[in-house]
């Protein structure tokens, strides 16, 4: 601070003497100046000083220069395609977003460059995972100059020595969430490093940190890991206990699998008929009580209010053993297995316990993913027979079984519950379609449009309407081949005064949802314009 | 009851010169509900009716009514018949937004009546200003009242400063220390007396020094220097019949006199160009809106400020678009160094900046010319122009605009993402105002085309 301003922050009347002359060039300009006042002085000199400074102000010398970004090799984005793209950003869809990025991916265009920061700033993962490909060159160039977005290289399934200190930094001093995506990378190209990081703190970590660091031992699962999650099995907290055991289980040389394997197939016993040993009953019986061993496997001890403890045991073990186990050991499909267990007092239970294991092997097991369909069809006849909680537990089924089907058995399924749902007041299953993986295919498309068609033409109640409500989704998982079928003309059911709201609200989705599309079609359109023209 | 399909395919005919993009449409809009509105507004089916023609752009909008919007291409004129007092109004929002995005969806098409008759009537409207300016005014003037009234202002105005006089004085006396925790009513206080003594502009002065206080480590420093500077406009004023009458004109429009147009017409300097709206910015304060635009011309390399002012929610009187270009005549205000101006004459139409941005190519001749510019008018604040061939640099948290000579100025702001991405590490010319401590970014012409900020 020079001596003026010291002089006028203590004020002049504080501060004795004269007005400070600092051998500034520009006071000679103020020589004249009578020296007895003081204020007049200090505020003409920092004036002049401040006009002096303000003109000959020089810049910041010898700044580093940086490294620029390299050529983009993939294609530009339109002024247009931004425009949409923007719009999508603006408003949240992130739905729309998704789509629009993975058409970018199939053309490869990259995002466009004044949109990057705002993409990179995006915290969903889900739209995470389809900004990576569209990024481009200057993207990841752009990235790495804001530790902000260091996600871009920890996103990579490769991770180099560089990026190795960077996790490890990481996993040193991040918050749960990403020390949890710092094991989760890892497993994917280390899982012993990911493992033996995990083990060296594990036993400091709180209960439910130590669940969610165990969960990601599923990405890279391998025998290797067997040891240690024995070890987790007896952990003093269950919850952590059953994570490893749900683990394990899916080590089908694990110990702790064939334990599983053993005490199911103590539960379990087919009679058969005859020299052709035709099945006629498969009987379900859990032990009455189970020891300590069982509970140390991530059986639970106790049931929880309003469930049997034994029917809990015999989901849970059951949940545990591929399916395909059951063909094997038995020597019958999973249609007669189904069919055989019906009517036990145990049904319900062994028929859950085998919904969740298909769901959770069919991805690792080709002969148990053969237990998805017959199984599906099992609770889809449910859904249409029962009533009540009765068919709430079987949707519930269907819903977990849906995510681990191939899509044209899934699109199959839901079609032709759809179809039956149409004609009658039953509505529960639509809840099914968000579940099902997008984008739907023309076949699908075009057969749920006519569906939904069929009832506004017919309806104009809160069926309709409910019916008009799945045009959200529709609208973001119809492919492109889909939109003429959606975009011809709608036609709504007349109605009474009194029902107005409902026709209104069916229209207002009607209009939303040929919007969307025309949206869509308008994005895709350019998108394949832009592929042309570059 | 038939929800008919929509068409999704439009004419293709070749793009006009009117090719502003999607944000500098949103610029133009009044507040960004409005933006928000015009962009709802983006689709074919809302328009039963699109055209436009190499003067105009027009559509009929179907809102609660059918609306009529036109767009006079000339100088970005608009009119819309929905009632909304917002301007422009969502309608030619959408227009523009429309035209931005699908510049196909608009096809060339004879002008209909509707269209004709309004650009008509402007065009009479601007011929009947013109024949104004240039004619004797029709009422003789009461010199002996206006003279009487300038006396009278004069006297308040003296009185006024004065009275700043005492109070910068006060100030120093007291010291700045005492400042550090007074409410904003102390500053606003000693403005609006500013204002009662027929200061406007000097009382605008005072009110923008209520930011300096804790604004950074320096701030004693910076506040003393813009009092000493204050000190230094009251010793001129005093003095005023000793200046030259260029720098007499500068220390009486900063004070708060207005140039009337008669007085520009007499002493304004036209100077014709191909005029490039490098940038702007808007400064909300209180009530008043002032849009302050940096012109740079191609020809005569020469910065311009064309500052325009709004009130209530009233429209500037100029569509002045950052990012496009007009041939026309800029009218210099009167002054020691002319940055201010308005347009006196356009001629074509308005297009969007598709060439380099005119300006200094390194930033030493920028902080030379505005050296210059202090040299002869000691109380300029901001100088604005293009610094062209720079790199925007990160040091730190903090931010530099940097020449190929490794020399760098700091930026105002601490997210500047978007230009980096923008210019990707590669020289592009960035549009600036320099306030003689940082630059506020307006604009930046990379990868062959324009881009707000």
């Amino acid at each position: 601070m020079d001596e003026l301003t010291k002089m006028a922050l203590v004020g002049t009347s504080q501060y004795g003497g004269t007005v400070p002359t600092a051998d500034h060039p520009a006071f000679a300009l103020l020589a004249e100046l009578p020296e007895n006042d003081r204020e007049e002085l200090l505020l003409l000199r920092s004036g002049t000083q401040a006009v002096y400074d303000l003109a000959g102000h020089r810049p910041v010398m010898n700044v580093a220069a940086i490294a620029p970004a390299p050529t983009e090799d993939c294609r530009k984005a339109s002024r247009k395609l931004a425009g949409l793209l923007q719009n999508a950003l603006a408003t949240n869809a992130s739905d729309l977003l998704i789509g629009f990025l993975q058409q970018m991916q199939g053309a490869r265009i990259v995002a466009p460059p004044d949109l990057l920061p705002l993409l990179l700033d995006c915290t969903d993962p889900a739209v995470r995972e389809q900004v990576l490909p569209i990024l481009g060159v200057r993207g990841r160039w752009l990235s790495t100059q804001n530790p902000a977005w260091s996600w871009v290289q920890l996103g990579a399934a490769h991770v180099s020595e560089s990026d190795q200190a960077a996790l490890q930094k990481t996993w040193d001093d991040g918050t749960i969430a990403e020390r949890c995506q710092v094991v989760a990378l890892l497993r994917r190209s280390n899982p012993e490093l990911a493992r033996e990081w995990v083990s060296a703190i594990f036993a400091q970590e709180k209960p439910a940190h130590r669940v969610s660091l165990l969960e990601e031992f599923v990405t890279g699962l391998s025998p290797a890991d067997e040891p240690f999650l024995e070890k987790c099995l007896s952990d003093r907290a269950p919850t952590v206990g059953q994570t490893a055991a749900r683990l394990l289980c899916r080590l089908p040389a694990s110990a702790l699998a064939i334990r599983m394997r053993d005490r199911a197939a103590a539960m379990l016993i087919a009679e058969t008929k005859g020299s052709s040993k035709k099945l006629t009953k498969l009987g379900c019986s859990p032990p009455e009580k189970i020891d300590r061993d069982w509970e140390r496997d991530g059986v639970p001890g106790k049931a929880p209010t309003g469930r049997g403890l034994r029917a809990l045991w015999v989901e849970t073990v059951l949940a545990a053993v591929p399916p395909a186990n059951w063909s094997t050991h038995f020597g019958f499909s999973a249609d007669q297995l189904i069919e055989a267990i019906l009517d036990d007092q145990f049904e319900g239970p062994v028929l859950q316990g085998w919904t969740e294991a298909a769901a959770r092997f069919a991805a690792t097991d080709s002969q148990s993913e053969l237990w998805l369909t017959p199984l599906w069809n099992h609770w889809a006849g449910a859904v249409e027979r029962m009533k009540g909680a009765g068919r709430a537990l079987a949707l519930e089924r269907l819903k977990t079984l849906l995510p681990s089907m191939a899509r044209g058995e899934a699109e199959r399924g839901m079609l032709n519950l759809f179809t039956a749902a149409a004609d009658g007041d039953h509505v529960e299953t639509l809840a099914l379609l968000s579940l099902l993986p997008r984008p739907w295919s023309a076949e699908f498309g075009t057969g749920f449009l006519a569906l939904v068609r069929q009832v506004l033409a017919k309806r104009s109640d809160n069926t309709a309407y409910q019916w008009a409500n799945t045009l959200f989704i529709a609208g973001r998982a119809l492919p492109a081949d889909a939109f003429p079928a959606a975009l011809a003309d709608w036609v709504v059911a007349e109605v009474q005064k009194s029902a107005a709201w409902q026709v209104n609200a069916v229209e207002r989705e009607i209009d939303q949802f040929m919007e969307v599309i025309q949206t869509r079609q308008g994005f895709f359109a350019e998108v394949v314009g832009t592929a042309h023209r570059t | 009851m038939r929800f008919p399909s929509r068409p999704v395919c439009f004419p293709i005919v070749a793009a006009s010169a009117m090719n502003l993009t999607l944000e500098q449409v949103v610029q133009m809009a009044p507040d960004s509900a409005s933006a928000a509105s015009g962009k709802k507004l983006v689709a074919v089916k809302h328009w039963p009716e699109l055209g436009r023609s190499p003067e105009a752009l027009w559509g009929k909008c179907q809102g609660s009514a059918v609306y009529q919007v036109k767009v006079d291409l000339a100088n970005m004129g608009y009119n819309c018949s929905c009632p909304s007092r917002k301007f422009p109004c969502k309608h030619v929002l959408g227009l523009l937004m429309l035209t931005a995005q699908s510049p196909d969806a608009l096809s060339e098409q004879p002008t209909p009546s509707w269209v004709d008759d309004w650009l008509a009537k402007r065009r009479a409207r601007e011929e009947t200003k013109e024949a104004k300016s240039a004619a004797p005014p029709s009422t003789p003037v009461d010199t002996k009242a206006r003279e009487k009234r300038a006396e009278q202002r004069g006297a308040n105005v003296s009185d006024g400063l004065s009275r700043l006089d005492l109070w910068l004085k006060d100030l120093v006396r007291t010291g700045l220390a005492s400042v550090e925790t007074k409410p904003d009513s102390f500053w606003q206080e000693q403005s609006k007396r500013l204002v009662d003594a027929q200061a406007p502009g000097l009382a605008s002065r005072v009110a923008r020094l209520s930011s300096i206080p804790r604004s950074s480590p320096d701030w004693v420093g910076r506040l003393l220097a813009e009092l000493g500077r204050m000190k230094l406009l009251l010793h001129a004023h005093n003095r005023l019949e000793t200046l030259e009458s260029s720098l007499a004109s500068d220390v009486r429009q900063i004070i708060g006199w207005n140039v009337t147009q008669a007085e520009l017409d007499q002493t304004g300097e036209e100077v014709a160009d191909a005029w490039v709206i490098v940038g702007q910015w808007i400064d909300e304060d209180d009530r008043i809106r002032s849009q302050r635009s940096w012109v740079v011309g191609r020809k005569t390399g020469r910065s311009a400020l064309i500052l325009q002012f709004s009130a209530g929610g009233h429209p500037f009187a100029d569509s002045i678009v950052a990012g496009t270009e007009q041939t026309g005549t800029l009218v210099f205000y009167p002054g020691a160094v002319r940055l201010r101006a308005n347009f006196g004459h356009r001629e074509g139409t308005v297009a969007s900046i598709q060439n380099r941005l005119p300006g200094c190519d390194s930033i030493e001749s920028f902080l030379a010319s505005m050296a210059a510019a202090v040299s002869q008018m000691p109380w300029l604040n901001a100088f604005g122009g293009v610094l062209r061939g720079v790199t925007i640099v990160r040091d730190g948290e903090s931010w530099l605009v940097r020449d190929s000579a490794g020399h760098a100025l700091p930026l105002r702001g601490a997210n500047h993402w978007k230009a980096l991405a923008i210019s990707a590490g590669h020289p592009s010319d960035v549009a600036v105002e320099w306030d003689g401590h940082q630059l506020r970014n307006l604009g930046l012409f990379a990868g062959g085309q324009y881009w707000n900020y």
